[in-house]
Order: structure tokens, then sequence, then C-alpha cells
């Protein structure tokens, strides 16, 4: 049972994986980067799953905040694919800054679960 | 009184002493003389005594004359005839002289001799003589002028017929300075004082020369010791000259020279001589003058030939029959014949094309006759007409013409004058062409940016919807089937969906500039999933990908743009009907030619082709179809050709039966891709592969920005990335250490703005060291940089603040990766 906190600014995905994964885990949902960041102090936060296009900040830059006061925190990074200007795709950067793994929008909810059971058990 | 038959002898004596009378005897010596004869002769009756008339001769007397005129009066005849006798002062008398024999008787004969002075009529002679002499010689001179002798040899002529006519020893012309100081020695005559070309002159206020130039008539000084209205050069005194005669030649305000005579021996100068000698003088103005307008007449000449030929300008000058009068060199340059061979040829004949003759021949009567708009008489064309030249070149020229008229105001001919355009003309196509490929590049990148940024939206929203799904039927019951089915029909829809939006997006994210080794089916299905919505619904497009398509070496972004043009062709070709067939498949191409570049083509390719079976092309040859035209614009196949080229491939096309409705033809377009044998690079929607990642591990990045919190940011963000990292905030500091060693670094970003050293010139500082070398420049906008872009910065990359961390590394990671293949 772990802590799970999820920033996405679109609220339809935040319900869909806290449904998805509340069974299993304990999920904390924000659209802001700055309510993350609360919840994150309030809570020992295991894996933070991380939408990397959010207007308010850079992805990129919430994970490297995120691992700086954490060290040890836990990281799948989403994203639709191409940014903003779609010219390329971040989830390889975000693996390059340490994200443990990445998953790409669309996702369904089996690939998700995979993907979290995953970081928490990777030897499985 | 009556007539007397005898008169008295003091009458006689009178009578006699109207004459001048001397009586000789037989042995010709005086025997009697009257006064007037002694005053005439100078001697006395004393003196003249016992004299003979041969001791009373000059030596100037003739000869043969005497003789005669002794035979005569011997033989007992009158004789009349000059004699010439001497005077006590020892000059010559001219007399015209009648000696009559006289016989009293047998024994005495007296020679009876009258004599007439004809001093004064024999000077009238012999000025006469003089000056016809003279006129003359001015006559010669004058000829000799009109002549084309060089003014020298004309000089020299002058100055030799003067001194010999005048009996002077020497004479000389005198070429004067600009600055009218100085005289120098043009051409001499007998005069070694006075050397040509060498000798010196100074004009010295009142001198001789100085009052020459003064002064229009000419200057005689009799004698030059006693001169005192002028200074006479010392160099004349020394040589011993007496007399001077000098006179300016031409005009005394712009003088062309003085002419001068130099005499050893003192003498006069009468009238008629220095008439004479300013004549001369006159003369050779005159041609001095013709001469040098000659010369000016015939530089401008040259000049104006000159500039005719000099001119990049077709000038040709073509008479009432047509024929080319005159063509200068450039028209000979253009048209492809010399100069001489263009002179008589019929211009419309040679030149122009059976379709334009006439046309060009209009234009040409209608100048020609159009006498009455005599000032209106240019004609312009306003745009280029085509000549065909010697090679069989077209050219296009653009005339304009004028009537020409000969004296009597009536046109004989018509000029020509022409640029040739064709280089401008074909120049402004390409121009064209180039601005509607550069604008149809813009609209692409536009529409894969749209493309792209509607793709991401897409994905959060599918995301809701398989998410959605996905726990639905997760929580619904099992036995709830149709409930079931339904929700699996949405999942499905979504998982297209997704995969639709996948293609997409994988047209984005590629590298435009290069060839590399692509995968073409997904690519094309991606490509054709954006165009697909270009096509109306009435034409069908039927699509066949065969499997196992190796990879083919070519570029993506350019054939995207390929298959958006052969679209557009096909679908035009349709006019909104039909069907349109694409086919992407492995082949063996056999003993065919590329259609755009002939080629021969023998080889496997990947082939794409694409048929519609709309009328299809309609001309005969098909590289004709490859030549841009005015009217196929851009989807003209030149462009869609060169793209293949640039993307390694080749372009076929075909007309075939059409296999899908039997009995019409169908338009076949086949591009042909080599297969790349070596490593492949898949075509998946990021194009940083694990791979990638891999590779540039512990590579060594350096940080130079003089702002200590971005530093520390980059070099954070560098760090946790995995790289090694050093971080400057002085761009001289940090140069200095890249120059202790530059192999260690294997990329720099480096801020713009910084004191000492910019970031442009630290970057060309450590490029010479190390020009593979991988830099990156940030600047923002205050940055006064004054080129901008990366590839005029010689940088790897230019990138604007407030710099995206995400890009940046992005940028990085390609960078890495791209330097250690």
């Amino acid at each position: 049972m772990k802590n799970i906190l999820v920033v996405d600014d679109d609220a339809s995905i935040l319900v869909f994986i806290k449904e998805a994964l509340s069974k299993t885990h304990q999920v904390f949902t924000s659209e802001t980067v700055a309510e993350a960041e609360t919840i994150s102090q309030d809570n020992s936060i295991d894996l933070l799953i991380a939408d990397l296009v959010i207007p308010e900040k850079n992805g990129i830059d919430m994970i490297m905040d995120f691992k700086k006061n954490q060290p040890d925190i836990k990281i799948l990074a989403i994203s639709g694919g191409g940014g903003i200007t779609g010219r390329f795709d971040y989830l390889p950067i975000a693996q390059l800054i340490g994200a443990e793994d990445t998953l790409k929008k669309p996702f369904s909810m089996a690939e998700l679960r995979n993907k979290v059971d995953k970081i928490f058990q990777p030897c499985h | 009184m009556p007539l007397q038959n005898k008169i008295d002898p003091w009458l006689l004596e009178q009578t006699l002493n109207c004459l001048n009378t001397c009586i000789f005897d037989e042995k010709l010596s005086i025997y009697y003389v009257n006064e007037n004869f002694c005053s005439l002769i100078g001697f006395n009756k004393e003196q003249l005594d016992g004299k003979k008339l041969s001791q009373l001769s000059h030596h100037h007397q003739n000869k043969s004359n005497h003789a005669f005129m002794l035979g005569t009066i011997k033989k007992g005849d009158t004789w009349k005839g000059e004699l010439t006798l001497h005077h006590k002062n020892n000059y010559a008398i001219y007399l015209d002289a009648t000696i009559k024999p006289v016989k009293k008787d047998s024994n005495s004969i007296h020679y009876i001799a009258s004599f007439i002075d004809i001093q004064n009529r024999k000077q009238l002679i012999d000025n006469l003589k003089q000056r016809a002499h003279q006129q003359g010689l001015i006559a010669i001179l004058g000829q000799i002028s009109l002549h084309d002798i060089p003014i020298n040899d004309l000089l020299e002529q002058a100055l030799s017929v003067v001194c010999g006519s005048f009996e002077i020893d020497s004479g000389a012309i005198l070429d004067i300075s600009v600055n009218g100081e100085k005289a120098l020695i043009r051409t001499s005559y007998n005069s070694p004082d006075l050397q040509a070309g060498v000798t010196i002159l100074d004009i010295e206020k009142n001198s001789l020369l100085q009052q020459t130039l003064q002064t229009e008539q000419p200057i005689v000084c009799e004698s030059l010791n006693n001169e005192t209205t002028f200074i006479v050069p010392e160099i004349f005194l020394q040589a011993g000259y007496h007399f001077a005669a000098f006179s300016v030649i031409g005009d005394i305000k712009y003088p062309f020279g003085i002419f001068s005579l130099l005499s050893t021996t003192s003498r006069k100068f009468n009238i008629d001589e220095t008439h004479f000698f300013q004549s001369v003088c006159n003369i050779l103005a005159e041609a001095i003058n013709r001469k040098n307008m000659e010369t000016a007449l015939r530089h401008e000449q040259q000049l104006s030939k000159k500039y005719l030929d000099v001119a990049e300008v077709i000038f040709i000058v073509i008479d009432r029959q047509e024929k080319i009068l005159l063509a200068n060199r450039h028209a000979a340059a253009v048209l492809g014949y010399s100069q001489s061979e263009l002179s008589g040829m019929c211009f419309f004949e040679s030149f122009t094309s059976p379709k334009e003759k006439d046309h060009a021949r209009n234009h040409f009567y209608k100048l020609l006759n159009d006498e009455k708009n005599n000032k209106q008489n240019i004609n312009h064309y306003k745009d280029a007409s085509p000549i065909i030249n010697k090679q069989n070149e077209t050219r296009y020229i653009k005339w304009k013409n004028s009537a020409l008229h000969d004296q009597k105001g009536s046109v004989n001919s018509v000029l020509y004058a022409g640029e040739d355009v064709t280089d401008l003309l074909e120049y402004e196509r390409e121009q064209k062409n180039l601005e509607k490929q550069l604008s149809q590049a813009q609209k692409m990148e536009a529409v894969g940016m749209l493309a792209g940024g509607i793709a991401h939206d897409f994905n959060n929203i599918l995301a809701s919807i398989l998410g959605f799904s996905d726990l639905a039927l997760e929580v619904i019951s099992k036995d709830d089937i149709k409930l079931h089915k339904y929700l699996t029909k949405i999942r499905t829809s979504g998982i297209k969906a997704r995969d639709i939006i996948a293609q997409i997006q994988s047209i984005n994210l590629q590298d435009e500039s290069q060839n590399k080794a692509i995968l073409l089916p997904s690519l094309l299905k991606g490509t054709l999933q954006m165009l697909r919505s270009a096509l109306p619904s009435s034409i069908e497009m039927k699509l066949d990908i065969k499997n196992r398509i190796p990879a083919a070496y070519m570029n993506p972004s350019k054939f995207n743009q390929i298959v958006m043009h052969l679209l557009t062709n096909a679908r035009n070709a349709l006019k909104g009907k039909g069907k349109i067939f694409i086919d992407l498949s492995l082949m063996e191409i056999d003993e065919k030619t590329c259609s755009a570049c002939q080629k021969n083509i023998n080889n496997k390719y990947v082939v794409f082709c694409i048929r519609d079976n709309g009328p299809g092309f309609n001309s005969t040859s098909t590289s004709e179809l490859f030549m841009p035209s005015k009217s196929s614009g851009l989807s003209g196949l030149s462009l869609v050709s060169k793209l293949v080229h640039e993307s390694n491939g080749h372009i076929i096309i075909s007309k075939q039966a059409s296999t899908d409705s039997p009995g019409t033809d169908e338009t076949c377009v086949q591009l042909l891709f080599e297969i790349q044998q070596s490593h492949l690079s898949e075509n998946r929607s990021q194009n940083i592969s694990n791979l990638d990642l891999n590779k540039i591990n512990n590579k060594h990045l350096m940080i130079v920005d003089d702002e200590n919190s971005v530093a520390t940011y980059m070099g954070e963000l560098f760090k946790g990335a995995g790289f090694k990292v050093s971080v400057y905030g002085d761009s001289v500091e940090a140069l200095n250490a890249f120059k202790k060693q530059p192999h260690d670094y294997d990329l720099i970003v480096t801020d713009q703005t910084m004191p000492a050293l910019t970031g442009d010139l630290l970057a060309a500082s450590m490029l010479k060291l190390k020009p593979d070398l991988p830099v990156i420049i940030c600047s923002g906008h205050s940055d006064l940089l004054q080129k901008n872009t990366a590839e005029e910065l010689n940088v790897s990359a230019l990138l604007k603040k407030p710099i995206d961390s995400a890009e940046l590394l992005h940028i990085v990671v390609s960078l890495l990766s791209k330097a250690s293949t």
C-alpha cells in the first residue's frame, strides 16, 4: 500500500487514475503543481505520477524539484506525446532525468497498473 | 615754226642730255659720255676716259648676253637688251641698252649707246618674282598641310622652305609650355645652338619671346645687338645672330608655338617678306588646328565605338531591305556571328522564328514608314521577344527601337537596341519557384505543428475515454453482456483513435533535413491520415501496402511533401470523381529509365506507386512533363522530381492499362527509393531511443552563464540527467579552462550576454580549437546578436530565453547522440 501522488491538469485523467489505483494504493491527486507540493509536504509520497505538460510548470522542472526534496521518490511520467509545440517527445527526457518509467497517453487501465506494479516491484 | 631738218647744236646737246648716252669707238672704248650717264654710273668724265665697255660691266652681267650683244653690233646691227653695269659704289646698275653702230665713212665706226635705268623695274620684277615664288611656296605648303602629314614633318618642311626662300641662316619652331613660362625647341634648321627637343628658353617679361606671343604680326629685329624695345635672349647674342624674325603660330589667345628666323648677317624684311612669313605661320596654324580637330574627332569616334561595344546592349541597325547595316560587339556575341558576318544578313530571316517573323516585321515596317510621328519614333516592346541565334538557342530580348533618319529627314533605317533578358527571366522563374516552394514548406510545417498540437490534446481526451471504458468494464457485472459489448466497442474505438493519432504525431517528430533509413509503411500511413481529408469523398483512395518492406534510405519530411503534391495532381486530374490507388511494395525494376533524370534503372527498390484513372498527361515526351511551366505551377512534376531526387530516389511516369476498370488507361507515377542496408533507425514516435540515452552517458558538459541562479539550475538539471558538468560564471575563465583541455568537453551551453566575452565570441574561439564541438547559445530579447540563426553563428543551436528545460535536454541529447555516431 503505497502513497501515490498524481499531478495532471486534466481532471478526468485524475479521476480515472485514482479509480484505477485506489484498490491497491493510497492515491492523492492534484491539478496544480503548487497543490501537489503541499500534499507532498503533509504526506510521504512513494510514487509521483506526473504529466509532463502542465501549463504552470515544466514537467521536467517539476520532477527535478520533487527529486531534490525527496531523493527516494519514484517517478512515472505520463504525456500525450509531443509537447506544446508538438516538436518532440518529452518522455525520453523524463527518463533521462531519472523517471523510473514513462507512459504515453492514452493508456489502458491494465497498462497503468502494470507499470505501477513494476515500479514497486522491479524484480518481478 | 615749221619742222626743221637740222637743229641747233645746243638743242642737240639738250636732247642728248635727256637720255643717258654713251658713244664708243670701234674698239668699244668710251668716246663720249653725257652728264646723265656720268651721274648714272657714278664716275665722272675723267674717270671714264679711255674705259672700255667691258670694263663697265658688272659681274652680274649675263655673259652670253654680252657675247650676243658684241656679235650683233659687230655685224652692224642695232642691239637692244639688258646690260648690267658697275656703279662706282660697287653695286649693279640694271639698264635697258640700245647700242647702234654708225658709220660715217668706211674708216670710222662709232657705237651709240643709249641706256634706260631699269633699276626700279627690275626691283619690281624681282619683287614680283619673289612674291610669285613665295605664293607658290605658300600654295605648296598649303597643299602639303591638307594631306595627312604628321605635324612635325609639316613644320620641318615649312622651316626649310622659309629659310631657303629668305636665304636665312637658321630657324626654329618653338613649343610653348602650358604655363607660358618656357619655350622648347620643337624643330630647328641649321642651328647647332637650338637643338630640337633639348633646348629650353625662358619666356621672360619683356623678352622677344613674350612680345612675339602678344603681337599678331611678326616681329622683325634687324639688329639684335641694338634692340631696345625688348630683351633679347642671351643665347641668340652668344650664337652671333644679328637678325631675327619671330612670329606666333596661331591665335595669341591659344598659341600653338613660335616660328623664328635667325641670321648672322644683318638684313631687313620688306612688307612682302613680312606678309609671306605671316602667311606661312597662318597656314601652319590652320593645319595644326585642323589636325587637332581631326584627332579630337577620331578620339570621340573611338570613344563612341567603345561605348557601343562595351555596353551590354545589343545595337543593330537594319536598313530598308531588312539587312543589317551595323552590329555592335554585344550583338555579335548574342547572335553568334561575327560583326562582319552580320553585316548584310537579313535580320528577320536569320533570327526570328517562323511564328514571330510576321509580327516582328510588322513592327519594323511600322517604324520605317511612320514618318509623321517623327518625335515619338521609339518603339518599346513590353515583353521580351524571342530570337534564335546561330547556335539555335532562343534568347529573349527586350527591344527599344528607333527610326533613323538620313540628312534629308526621311527614314532609311531602324536602330534596334536590345537587352538580352533570357537569363533574367530564367532567374525570375527560378525565384518564383523557390518562393512557392518555401511557402509550401512553411505551410507544411505549420500544418505539422497544428496537427501535433491537436494530437497532443486528443491524447488527453482519449486517455479519459480509454481510461473510463476500462474502469467501467471492470466494475460492471459479467452478466450484463450488452453493456459489456457497448463498453468494449467504446474501448476499441479509443484504441483505434490512439493509433491514428500516433501516426499523425509520427510525421512531426522527424529530423527534416536528412536522408535516413525510414520504414515507409508507417510514414506513409501517417501522411495519408493527414491528407485523406483533403480528398473529397467522391474520390476513393485505395491503399495497398505490402508486408515486409525493408527500410528505405530517404528524407521523410520531403516524402510528405511529395505525397501531397502527387495526391493534389491526382485529385485535379480526376476532377472530383474517381479512384486513386496507392501501392507500396518492394520491386525489382529492370530496364527502365528515370523519367526526369534519364538515369538507367536496374535494381531492387522500395516502390511507392500512385495511380489514377484520370485523363492523364497531355504531352509527347515524359521529359517535357518535368519542365517548369506556368500552367502546372507548384504541383508540377518538376518540383516533385526535385524532391524525389533530393531524397535519393527516382521517378517513373507511365500510362498503363487499368486492372481495375479494363478498357481505360491509368496514369501511373512510381517513386523508387533505395533500400537501406545498414543500421535501421526505427520510425517510432520518439526520436530519442533508449539506444541514444545509453550512448550519451558520462558525457562532459560545460555550462557558462554569468547569472548564478541560471548556471546552478542548469548544472543540477544536467547532473540529474546523468552528465558530468562543469559550471563557469565567467566566460574568460571558461575559455581558459577549455583551452587547457579542449577534448575533455563534449558539449557547451553558454549564455550570450556576458561581460568581457560574449557567448558568440566564446563559441567562435572554442570552435577554432574543436570544430565539431556542439555548442548551444542561450540568448534573450535584449541580446544584440547580429546574426539570428544557429547557422549564421556557426553553432549547433540557438535557444531563445526563457529556456524550456525539456527542450534543452532534448537538444543536448540529440546533439550528443549525433556527435557520437
